[in-house]
């Protein structure tokens, strides 16, 4: 293993820093399956080769190794301490997924369309859950999950012989509908952070986190579904340049 | 454990190790159908008992962010509102899926259907009220656009009556649409505040859910804008 240079120290004994800034965002996945009644569920705490954040229902064959696709941070729950961050926007690319109960592995299924989510389960989400995003067990940002618009996805114009369903997306799939924050939340080397999706109440009187099931457009229970999201910190990174 | 939020500094200046930070505060409503009197969000913090629920329910971290007994901003904070962001979701009783009472193109809860969304329009007032003296904003609902939510397109869809779905939001899914006010309005720590839905015919006239009596409109009120807080 080859040290790395981060910081010169010059003979006047000023220091510099080998660093350099770019526009790079971080993502983290988290698997929910049907009829999950977590009440936190977190993102950001694996890195590759790990274990993807699922929800408690999950079976074990179903849960998975994480790969570039779920998460591309360094260190788990924490910032690497040659690294700085400075969040202006928070946004969830959600897809949906059928559950192959041979394997355990997750495909689209015989349902038409996805893996693009469909209107009543994302308002489900939107409805139920609330995300933060915690630095040094502070909470920032922290609104229901509709409030952090994807920016982007797929624009689907549907045929007269489309499957019948809705497609929907986090907020309309434009870079100008995603909310940017004036003032950023910044996460420094070796500081904690996490994002924390929050499982709020069921039934109109009802207290508590209830189970979180996703249906189809007709109102069907959809027992082997699998919503995933995946959650971009989108901003300024500060890396060690060799 | 005691809270540093200031410090004396030797030549007897007082410093406060605060932070502003972009971080909306939010809070929970329920609508009924029938006879409405005034639901005030944020008057609550998490906990206690949420305006207009079955029950009363207790809050949770869903229902809302407000620390502290509600209806006042700590001492050791500040919110300048630049924005206030109305959403709005059916939640309904299990076993009745569809609310279709004089909304026969009602898709599946918890997404609003388009007619239900523009009687809310129609019949709710939204007012901010600060210090307990003046009603800063008050204007009807739809004035407050959510700037979130679906964004969607349909196949074929049909619900139980037959009758394609028309869903409904409160304004564009889209962070630039929510309106932004010109001028922000401050609230200052330990000052009272509230955020009101107001029915001034005391109902939604045409809003039905059947038999489903302990359904619900859920309204999630955001004030969002730049806000202090300690930092330890």
């Amino acid at each position: 293993m080859i040290n790395q240079i981060t910081k010169i120290r010059m003979p006047s004994g000023d220091e510099i820093a080998l660093v350099d800034w770019s526009a790079r965002p971080l993502y983290s996945n988290v698997d929910l399956l049907t009829g999950f009644t977590d009440q936190q569920i977190f993102a950001f705490n694996y890195t590759e080769g790990e274990t993807v954040s699922f929800s408690e229902n999950m079976p074990v064959a179903s849960q998975r190794v994480a790969s570039l696709r779920d998460t591309n941070i360094s260190g788990r729950s924490e910032m690497d301490s040659t690294e700085e961050y400075l969040v202006y926007e928070i946004k969830v690319e959600p897809h949906q997924w059928t559950r192959d109960t041979q394997t355990g592995f997750f495909n689209t299924g015989t349902t038409g369309g996805l893996p693009i989510i469909n209107g009543p389960n994302l308002s489900l989400l939107q409805n139920r859950l609330i995300l933060e995003l915690d630095v040094s067990q502070k909470a920032f940002p922290q609104a229901g999950l509709g409030w952090f618009n994807q920016g982007f996805g797929p624009v689907v114009a549907v045929a007269s012989t489309a499957a019948v369903r809705t497609y929907a997306n986090q907020g309309v799939a434009s870079h100008d509908a995603s909310h940017s924050m004036p003032i950023p939340v910044h996460i420094g080397g070796t500081e904690d952070y996490m994002v924390i999706l929050t499982n709020g109440p069921n039934a109109p009187g009802q207290t508590g986190n209830g189970a979180v099931t996703f249906v189809g457009d007709t109102a069907s229970s959809l027992s082997n579904s699998m919503i995933q999201l995946r959650i971009y910190l989108c901003g300024l990174h500060k890396r060690a340049t060799a | 454990m005691a809270q540093a939020y200031k410090v004396r500094l030797p030549d007897g200046r007082i410093e406060r190790p605060t932070e502003w930070s972009s971080t909306p505060l939010y809070s929970t409503v329920d609508i009924a159908t029938g006879p409405l009197v005034d639901l005030q969000a944020f008057s609550y913090g998490v906990g206690n008992s949420v305006p207009g629920s079955v029950g009363p329910r207790k809050s949770t971290d869903s229902d809302t962010n407000m620390q502290g007994p509600g209806s006042i901003l700590p001492e050791n904070e500040e919110l300048l509102l630049y924005a206030i962001m109305a959403e709005f979701y059916v939640v309904n009783t299990t076993g009745n899926i569809y609310l279709l009472n004089n909304d026969a193109t009602a898709p599946n809860p918890p997404e609003m259907s388009a007619l239900n969304m523009a009687r809310i329009q129609r019949d709710t007032l939204l007012v901010l009220n600060i210090a307990d003296t003046k009603d800063y904003l008050r204007h009807p609902v739809g004035f407050f656009p959510a700037g979130m939510g679906l964004w969607t397109v349909s196949g074929d869809v049909r619900n139980d009556l037959g009758f394609a779905i028309i869903g409904g939001q409160n304004g564009s899914p889209s962070t630039y649409d929510r309106r932004e006010l010109a001028t922000p309005h401050q609230v200052k720590g330990g000052e009272a505040f509230s955020i009101t839905l107001r029915f001034p015919l005391g109902t939604i006239t045409g809003l039905d859910f059947g038999d489903d009596t302990n359904a619900r409109i859920r309204a999630r009120i955001y004030a969002d804008g730049y806000r202090k807080r300690p930092v330890a």
